[in-house]
């Protein structure tokens, strides 16, 4: 504001004239020192040593003004901060003689000077306002924008400057924090006051946060030390877990927001990373065999976390995680697998341990896809480990469901139990195994009548046609619709004026006609023979058939026939279901009481293991229609048979032909041979290919393009044997030359 | 004249049934067991074409002489003939002429899928049989000059002389 | 008697009743299926001519498909070919 003043003058109109000062005027001699002096110096120093201000602010501040506008600024700036700078020095060099041996009493301290410095300097900061803001801020003062800049930059100063003030500082602060981290008590809020004093005057960085972080990662790495080797695996993931968490809530109740990310990942680094291996190597697998869903959601999570700070040289936490499971999965699937005492619950306990893998993958690793993978990787190596049994198995617990007999649980309990037993399947390598066996199982199902539920079994097909495409189920499908033919055909056949013939026999004649390429039968000619009655039958209905079906010839199955028969024993009448041989059998009783095991096997042409077998079933099963002679377990060609004439049973109507429906050693192995015979026309078809398209290849490359055609296990050897047999077919040669190498001949 | 690949333009790919029924007459024609004595097969690089040698009937004016036939068969084989020529040197036949051709009714229109390349040497051998002489064809330079190296399958013949 | 049947449930399998032969055409033996097919049985039927010859029915098909009406004849003995009336 300009200070000089127009004098005005009384008598308008006249005009007004301005003259100027006759002489400059200027500022009253020792002004400056005066005002400083007398006034200014007195009230800072007052301030500075919490007095009262000996002369009323607007004074002082008249003063800075006059002092400003004469322009003696730069001189009360000068003045003004060796005042600041003397009282500072002092109290930091008070501080300097203090011991920092009790930290709180230290910091206390500190604190209380920091606080009152800067309470001091708010007040100064009023009396020099005038300064602050027409000098200081405009004259672009080197280090201070402001007088409260001039005042941190003082405090600075001094307390970088005497060493151990700053440094004692530090160290009690991480002393303290490091007891806090013990778990004893700290004045939180007085660590917090005094790192934002690190960071008002701009020593937060490189005088706090480095060696902070520095104690934090000694801090963590002697404690994980200490606790790997000690604790178990779930508690010291529980621990690190505890650790992160709280040093995350001191980056935000203590620290500056900055070193959040820093502190966290040191914390991470030295709990975490650093024992990622030992930590998998001493708890992985122990948690997943117990089950620990809760410990390993935990190690899923935390070992997560130091994916980012892994050596370079290490895989990451998930990778060796994930390899850690396909490890165990694979050792605890290959002990169910490989023990063969164990193969009855095979099945059953592989499902149970893919369900608890699953429940795992889902609940502990987030769902992960790659982790189902890994599990089902896993899965696929053991389940191949062991060839075609587990197929087999596979097989026969599919037929166990669908077969009757499965009483108390629902249509949709059973349908997840296929679901279950198919993604088995889909581990499987020879799929055709599976297929020969569950064709057997399911011819004996629909020929026996053994099938729980017509749905079920529609349901199972859709499922492997989806799985496997149309192919692999048409001849499943096919073997149905025989069965329903069959029943259509029985229908116009009792119509039918042939039928006549079985009527007069009094037997109800029922036939399945087959497709005898889709159903696993034997091909040999029997030379069974049947009683007039039942040779009457058949007969009447071949020929019936024939004139229905004609270019067409029928092939008798009698190992799979069965009968009702009417059995009058003394004691009482019984109705037997027996198998076609029980029946044979048993009508030769009609016209004798004891038969030797040579004339039985005469007179019905039944081979002996199977004849053996009907024997004993006979004989030594629990209804025991006839008496062994002599009496005994087994049954001997020696032995004669007599028709029991005491035979009393509670049930008017029972079976004995349940040897039919089980499997024998036999039939296992020919199910087995018809795979490997398929197997090997497969191996031939392969071979053929692709030597017709290469003409000349040498052994090795041979087997390397087999094995990309071939969906099942085979051993090269097996693949050696059918080049040998091709060679003899003349379908390749071998070089003259070289007997490694092979020519395409037809 | 010019008597190197069969006249049809490029032969296709034989088709399934077409493959399996060669390799199934091929393995007939095994080494150990000629179906016929006296002849034998001789496969090219490719499975579509085989050379067969026949010999003259005993007792006929071609005893014991050899003759190479070319059997080039067609994609839908047996659907369709095979095309069969006589290579260089041709028996001297009224029915053979000098290009390979053969006149023989079961190679054009008479052909019949249940034929096989059996059955076909052995009714070339047995039309070599009949001739009382050897001899070109009368219209043996005509023949030659319309023909210009097409296929005998494209030969419109008249089967007015089955005997000679 | 001591024993009467009720009911019997016997077990037969069907096959194509064409002898040992093979089929004139594709060769392949009548218990098996033509080359196009996998699985002998119905979905490979046979056929018989008036002349009694059997064939694949795709194989005869075939045949007699690509020739003109008056020339269809039967692969074997070049008669006329009439599918002979069966069930």
């Amino acid at each position: 504001m300009d200070r000089t003043r127009t004098r005005a003058r009384a008598a308008p109109p006249r005009k007004m004239r301005i003259r100027a000062y006759e002489r400059k005027p200027a500022a009253p001699p020792q002004l400056f020192s005066n005002a400083w002096e007398r006034f200014l110096r007195p009230a800072v120093d007052a301030v500075h040593q919490s007095q009262p201000v000996p002369h009323s602010l607007e004074l002082l501040y008249g003063h800075v003004h006059d002092i400003v506008l004469h322009r003696n600024a730069p001189a009360l700036y000068d003045a003004l901060r060796r005042a600041c700078d003397r009282h500072i020095a002092a109290r930091i060099a008070q501080l300097a003689a203090l011991s920092p041996s009790s930290e709180h009493v230290f910091l206390a301290a500190v604190h209380a000077v920091w606080h009152t410095y800067c309470t001091h300097m708010l007040r100064i900061r009023q009396i020099f306002l005038y300064l602050d803001r027409t000098y200081i801020v405009h004259a672009a003062q080197p280090d201070a924008r402001s007088f409260w800049d001039m005042g941190l930059l003082l405090f600075r100063t001094h307390f970088s400057s005497v060493a151990t003030v700053q440094q004692n500082t530090v160290h009690c602060l991480l002393t303290l924090i490091d007891r806090d981290r013990d778990g004893q008590t700290v004045d939180v809020a007085l660590m917090k006051n005094l790192l934002l004093m690190f960071t008002a005057i701009g020593t937060y960085d490189a005088a706090f946060e480095k060696p902070f972080l520095a104690s934090t990662d000694t801090y963590y790495r002697n404690e994980s030390r200490t606790l790997v080797a000690s604790q178990d695996v779930p508690t010291f993931l529980k621990h690190a877990e505890s650790r992160i968490h709280a040093e995350s809530h001191r980056a935000v109740r203590v620290l500056d927001p900055s070193t959040r990310n820093p502190l966290i990942s040191t914390v991470e680094k030295r709990l975490v990373s650093d024992h990622v291996v030992t930590l998998l190597d001493n708890g992985f697998s122990s948690m997943c065999d117990q089950h620990r869903k809760h410990d390993l959601k935990r190690c899923f999570a935390v070992l997560s976390r130091a994916s980012d700070h892994m050596p370079a040289d290490s895989r990451a936490p998930n990778e060796l995680m994930k390899s850690r499971l396909i490890d165990y999965v694979k050792n605890v699937g290959r002990a169910i697998v490989m023990d063969k005492s164990k193969d009855p619950e095979m099945v059953q306990s592989l499902l149970t341990l893919k369900a608890r893998l699953d429940d795992l993958v889902n609940f502990s690793f987030d769902g992960t896809e790659a982790f189902n993978m890994a599990v089902n990787f896993a899965f696929e190596s053991f389940v191949n480990a062991r060839e075609n049994k587990p197929a087999e198995l596979i097989a026969k617990f599919v037929d166990s469901i669908l077969r009757t007999g499965n009483k108390g649980f629902s249509e949709e309990q059973l349908e997840t139990t296929l679901d279950n037993a198919l993604t088995l399947f889909r581990f499987i390598d020879g799929k055709d195994v599976f297929e020969a066996f569950y064709n057997k199982d399911l011819a004996k199902r629909l020929l026996y009548d053994k099938s729980a539920s017509l749905d079920l079994e529609k349901s199972m097909i859709s499922k492997l046609k989806h799985e496997c495409g149309p192919q692999f189920t048409a001849k499943l499908e096919a073997m149905f619709r025989d069965v329903d033919a069959s029943k259509d055909l029985m229908q116009s056949f009792k119509t039918h004026k042939l039928s006549k013939t079985s009527l007069s026999h009094g037997i109800d004649l029922n036939v399945y006609v087959l497709e005898s390429a889709r159903w696993p039968l034997s091909t040999q000619p029997s030379k069974v023979k049947l009683p007039q009655s039942l040779m009457d039958c058949q007969e009447v209905f071949k020929k019936f058939y024939l004139t229905k079906h004609s270019g067409r010839k029928l092939a008798w199955q009698y190992v799979n026939g069965s009968c009702r028969v009417k059995a009058n024993f003394p004691e009482g009448t019984k109705f037997l279901e027996l198998s076609l041989y029980q029946t044979i059998v048993m009508l030769l009783f009609n016209d004798a009481d004891e038969l030797s095991y040579s004339e039985i096997a005469d007179a019905t042409g039944i081979e002996e293991l199977p004849l053996k077998r009907t024997m004993l079933s006979l004989a030594c099963g629990k209804a025991r229609v006839l008496l062994k002679r002599p009496k005994g377990p087994q049954v001997d060609a020696k032995d004669s048979f007599v028709f029991n004439k005491k035979f009393t049973h509670r049930q008017t109507k029972l079976k004995i032909n349940a040897i039919q429906i089980k499997e024998t050693v036999e039939e296992n192995a020919a199910t087995t041979e018809r795979v490997f015979q398929e197997r090997n026309y497969q191996i031939d078809a392969a071979v053929v290919r692709i030597m017709k398209t290469r003409r000349t290849l040498q052994h090795a490359g041979l087997l390397a393009e087999v094995f990309d055609q071939l969906r099942f296990h085979h051993k090269p050897a097996d693949v050696k044997k059918r080049i040998e047999s091709l060679i003899e077919r003349e379908y390749l040669e071998r070089d003259e030359n070289n007997p490694q190498a092979y020519h395409y001949l037809a | 004249m010019n008597m190197g690949g069969p006249s049809s333009h490029r032969r296709k790919e034989l088709t399934r049934v077409a493959q399996r029924r060669l390799t199934r007459e091929l393995a007939e024609w095994s080494v150990k067991t000629p179906p016929v004595p006296g002849m034998s097969v001789s496969e090219t690089d490719r499975v579509d074409e085989w050379l067969v040698t026949v010999t003259g009937a005993a007792g006929s004016v071609y005893e014991n002489e050899q003759y190479i036939l070319r059997f080039v068969f067609p994609a839908d084989y047996p659907m369709e003939a095979p095309e069969v020529v006589f290579l260089q040197p041709t028996p001297r036949h009224p029915h053979v002429y000098s290009n390979g051709h053969i006149c023989l009714n079961v190679l054009y229109d008479g052909w019949s899928p249940a034929l096989t390349v059996t059955s076909v040497c052995l009714s070339i051998v047995s039309m070599l049989s009949s001739a009382t002489k050897k001899g070109v064809p009368p219209d043996n330079d005509t023949y030659i000059r319309n023909c210009q190296g097409r296929s005998p399958k494209q030969t419109r013949w008249m089967f007015h002389d089955d005997h000679v | 008697m001591k024993l009467t049947i009720n009911k019997v449930r016997l077990v037969a399998a069907w096959t194509w009743d064409a002898g040992d032969d093979a089929c004139g055409i594709c060769r392949n033996a009548f218990d098996g299926c033509c080359p196009d097919c996998n699985i002998p049985g119905d979905a490979c039927p046979l056929v018989w001519g008036n002349c009694k010859h059997p064939f694949h029915l795709h194989c005869i098909s075939k045949w007699i498909g690509a020739q003109s009406s008056e020339q269809q004849k039967c692969p074997m003995c070049r008669q006329d070919w009439k599918f002979e009336a069966r069930k």
